[in-house]
């Protein structure tokens, strides 16, 4: 009865941990990479703690092999746009100005009754007076309604990790030679540059101070 | 950046310890299937005192091993030995040469088989 009281505290300790090393991110709303890890540290932690004739590292191991990959993975997907693109997916505009995008919805795989029921829980019930919806990496359905006075835009993420976005630029309607015009600098040292709907342009270069 | 050389030197850590242990059991198995070899011979020359010396020497290193192994074998892997061990010394002791020399070839082949289950192989990870 000790043992497995003290196999237990040890193994809750060590997934502890490990969610606290794999950060906050784990704690909130989790990409499918990370429900997986989760799932799977918790299930691999149960069991040399029911089984006392299973060595302890036959838990540690793959818990902390795991806590390895997925901290990799994370570091992996915050240098390289293009494989967090792989591995993290994009989020997709499944409503735009009130027209709901077939195409998309079928790609996803996100049928009709999915979205009218994430727009009701979000408090759109009514599908054109919603400007954009977009089906985020983890699941949810972030909603933007119409201006009263007119359309409201999403903003434009134009310039990300010192990466120009050549699907936001499009979007956009402006230029690359504007957006350069515009920063004033070279793109490499900005780490974001976000076109708002009344014009305005918001940049934040590198290395600037975090604000605590 | 701190988590990702947390993760990087954990990582290290495992895959040296991982790397130790494979060599250490190795080695420690290969000098068990020596005193195997040794009681065996004693064995087949019906010299069953100095079997029995030779089988209080081989439990005295498991026993000395025991807290080390239990962390990362088996634990039913480590009593099977432990059982084989003493079918062994009783044998040897009753001197049944016949009964003493079954045991101890199964107890070598289960020190033979120890590293092999953990040695990185398609077989094992498959």
């Amino acid at each position: 009865m000790l043992i497995l009281m003290i196999r237990t505290l040890f193994l809750y300790l060590l997934v502890v941990a490990s969610m606290r090393i794999m950060g906050k991110r784990q704690i909130g709303e989790m990409q499918p990479s990370e429900l997986v890890v989760a799932i799977m540290i918790s299930d691999l932690a149960s069991v040399p703690m029911q089984a006392i004739d299973i060595p302890l590292l036959s838990g540690i191991v793959p818990v902390l092999t795991l806590l390895v990959g997925e901290v990799t993975m994370s570091f992996i997907c915050l240098k390289s746009r293009k494989l967090r693109r792989y591995i993290t997916g994009e989020p997709s505009i499944v409503v735009y100005d009130g027209h709901v995008n077939e195409g998309e919805l079928e790609r996803l795989r996100f049928n009709l009754n999915d979205l009218f029921e994430q727009l009701r829980i979000s408090g759109y019930p009514d599908v054109s007076q919603v400007q954009v919806a977009v089906l985020e990496t983890n699941g949810q359905l972030s909603v933007i309604e119409k201006k009263k006075d007119g359309m409201k835009e999403l903003p434009y993420l134009l310039v990300s990790d010192g990466e120009i976005n050549e699907n936001e630029l499009e979007r956009s309607g402006k230029s690359r030679e504007w957006l350069e015009k515009r920063l004033g600098a070279e793109t490499e040292n900005i780490f974001i540059a976000v076109l708002s709907d009344d014009g305005s342009l918001f940049v934040q270069k590198k290395g600037e101070r975090d604000v605590k | 950046m701190k988590s990702f050389i947390s993760a990087m030197a954990i990582a290290a850590l495992l895959i040296a310890g991982g790397i130790a242990f494979n060599i250490g059991i190795g080695k420690w198995s290969e000098n068990l299937m020596e005193d195997c070899d040794k009681i065996n011979d004693a064995i087949s020359e019906q010299d069953f005192e100095a079997a029995i010396k030779e089988i209080t020497v081989l439990s005295e290193k498991i026993d000395n091993r025991k807290t080390v192994l239990a962390s990362v074998i088996n634990h039913e892997s480590i009593d099977d030995i432990e059982v084989c061990v003493s079918e062994l010394m009783g044998y040897a002791d009753s001197m049944e040469g016949i009964e003493a020399t079954v045991r101890c070839i199964r107890l070598k082949h289960m020190l033979e088989h120890l590293p092999e289950n953990y040695s990185v192989t398609a077989q094992n990870i498959l």
